[in-house]
């Protein structure tokens, strides 16, 4: 390990075009992943906020929170289904709202609830709001009273939460009743009657399995599709593909990753053949070579890692405020491992060539 | 004791449906304190004879035994702690780790055995240096030093260990006669301060004079 320090210490310049681009590679694998992180935390959160385990569906919403509605019989019916504890109603209506001094309207799901979820309390009075603290960036402050809709209606901001936004528009979160006459005069052939929400959020009763209960609710119903949050969440329409595009793009650069290290390290190995063959010869084991390589991957990688990260945090810091950018600790950590197995199995494409070395190469038989 | 013994040693490769015989029973002994020239043209075996003797190849047939160690049937691991601790190579091309200064290179073999006292290990290594005439290089890297120096560096890490036996590789292959005679004259010093043995492996006629005994071999046999 000494030997592989003193070489990364002493002949640095050698390391610095592949750290160099593991870092940018890096920079490139936060910005993807907090990209990925920004749209999927951006369109999740009014669903990932909810505590029930089970979401209900129209049959006929093809799993889609505005195209879905749950009338109050089949309400009635999913309540009565055994295991099923007990039931929240959730509306989403999609509209532009101006905010006092701003010229830009704001877009902004504004979801009607019945009881509070994670990070939500309880649903203010009627003509009130929370509002998700990402409306901050358009103008929005406690107390203001918002336009909300086509007609303008009256909605007063009473304080705010975070993460809970709907398809990247800031949530507005309100009693249904308001949530209902927002729906009904921003889009009147999707109005909704009194009691009816799009989905209806299902807790089990504890040690009900949640999957069999949600076979029974859409066997009680007849009319129902049940997924768990978790189905429901990857549901939001885009989220797959999101997830799938940024996904491959990622385990390509990762790929690079991996292929920038196994190019450096096979041609690095390939010049100190000869250097290798002497210190094997005067008792270098294979395993101690093997560890010298090793070491210097991880030393490489790790610095690349910290530069790439900096740079990537500090983008982040300036990036506008409309990008979804959002770099998580778990996918900094993910990264930094991934950067990591990638760099090793790389590095590791050398190995064959280092045990193989022949001591007796640093006199050269045969003659 | 003698310091190497060989008996009987062969060494075959195959090529194809061919057999090369790269050395035909080879019989060799060297004092603990002899120096031994061993000449012979390109291809003659000599080479084959000094990685044999160094524990870098292992013989086809024959016996291996470098002072009290037999090392004919050691295994790759044995070998290797075998080169570690009981032998010194000087090498045709110096071969310095060019990352290292001088001291970090004479302390390598010592180094890698991973038990040795570090205090202890520099102030051999700094001793051998100063000995060698680079008490003010020690801390220098080879890129820092000039040929001479780098071939004494070479021969300190040779001498680190204090093996009973040095094997010495084509020295003055690329040197002309003056320089030559500077490094066999180097070498051979510190061999015979010592009271070590060595074998110089050379095709140079004119360096055998510096052995006390000199050995030719042709075509993988040995002949006094």
């Amino acid at each position: 390990m000494r030997l592989a320090l003193r070489e990364l210490r002493r002949s640095r310049r050698k390391f610095v075009p592949t750290m160099a681009a593991l870092a940018l590679l890096v920079v490139l694998l936060l910005l993807l992943g907090g990209l990925l992180d920004g749209l999927f935390l951006g369109s999740t959160g009014a669903l990932r906020s909810q505590q029930s385990e089970l979401a209900v569906y129209s049959d006929s919403a093809r799993d889609s929170v505005i195209r879905s509605r749950i009338d109050l019989a089949t309400r009635a019916t999913i309540e009565g289904v055994p295991g099923v504890a007990s039931t929240n109603g959730l509306g989403v209506a999609l509209v532009g709202t101006r905010v006092p001094g701003e010229t830009t309207i704001a877009d902004t799901a504004v979801i009607g609830y019945e009881g509070a979820v994670n990070g939500v309390p309880d649903p203010p009075p009627p003509g009130q709001a929370w509002a998700d603290r990402s409306l901050k960036a358009d103008g929005v402050s406690e107390g203001d009273v918002l336009k909300v809709g086509p007609t303008r209606i009256p909605v007063t901001v009473k304080g705010f939460v975070s993460d809970t936004n709907f398809l990247q528009q800031g949530a507005l979160w309100v009693e249904p009743d308001t949530w209902r006459t927002i729906l009904d005069q921003s889009r009147p052939g999707a109005a909704v009657d009194p009691g009816v929400f799009q989905t209806v959020w299902v807790q089990v009763e504890p040690g009900a399995d949640p999957a069999t209960v949600a076979k029974a609710i859409d066997a009680a119903t007849g009319t129902t599709t049940t997924l768990t949050r978790q189905e429901a969440v990857l549901a939001i329409p885009g989220i797959k593909e999101q997830k799938s595009t940024f996904t491959q793009i990622i385990g390509v650069t990762f790929f690079v990753s991996g292929l920038v290290v196994a190019l450096f390290f096979a041609l690095l190995t390939l010049e100190r053949t000869a250097m290798l063959g002497v210190l094997k010869a005067v008792g270098a084991s294979s395993r101690q070579l093997v560890t010298t390589l090793a070491t210097q991957t991880v030393v490489v990688t790790v610095i690349a890692y910290v530069i790439g990260a900096v740079i990537a945090v500090a983008l982040s810091l300036v990036a506008p405020a409309d990008v979804p950018l959002t770099i998580t600790a778990s996918r900094a950590v993910f990264v930094a491992v991934g950067v990591l197995v990638a760099a090793l199995v790389g590095g590791a494409i050398s190995l064959r060539r280092i045990i193989r070395i022949d001591p007796a190469s640093a006199i050269g038989t045969g003659t | 004791m003698p310091a190497l013994q060989l008996e009987n040693v062969r060494k075959t490769y195959q090529s194809g449906d061919t057999e090369i015989v790269a050395l035909d029973s080879a019989t060799l002994e060297v004092a603990d304190d002899e120096i031994l020239a061993l000449v012979g043209p390109s291809g003659s075996g000599k080479t084959t004879l000094l990685s044999i003797a160094g524990g870098l190849l292992s013989p086809t047939d024959g016996a291996v035994i470098v002072g009290s160690h037999d090392i004919t049937e050691y295994s790759a691991k044995q070998l290797t702690k075998f080169r570690r601790e009981e032998v010194g190579f000087v090498f045709q091309t110096v071969n310095l780790v060019p990352f290292l200064t001088a001291r970090e290179n004479v302390m390598i073999a010592a180094e890698l055995g991973g038990h040795a006292n570090e205090k202890a290990t520099k102030a051999r290594a700094d001793q051998l240096l100063e000995e060698l005439g680079l008490g003010r290089r020690t801390d220098n890297l080879p890129s820092q030093l000039s040929g001479g120096e780098r071939q004494r560096v070479a021969i300190g890490r040779a001498l680190m260990n204090e093996p009973k036996l040095i094997l010495v590789d084509e020295p003055t292959s690329a040197l002309d006669t003056q320089l030559g005679n500077q490094v066999m004259e180097l070498i051979v010093g510190e061999v015979k301060r010592r009271s070590t043995a060595a074998v110089i492996v050379t095709h140079d006629t004119r360096m055998t004079h510096y052995a006390d005994r000199t050995v030719s071999i042709l075509d993988g046999k040995l002949a006094a």
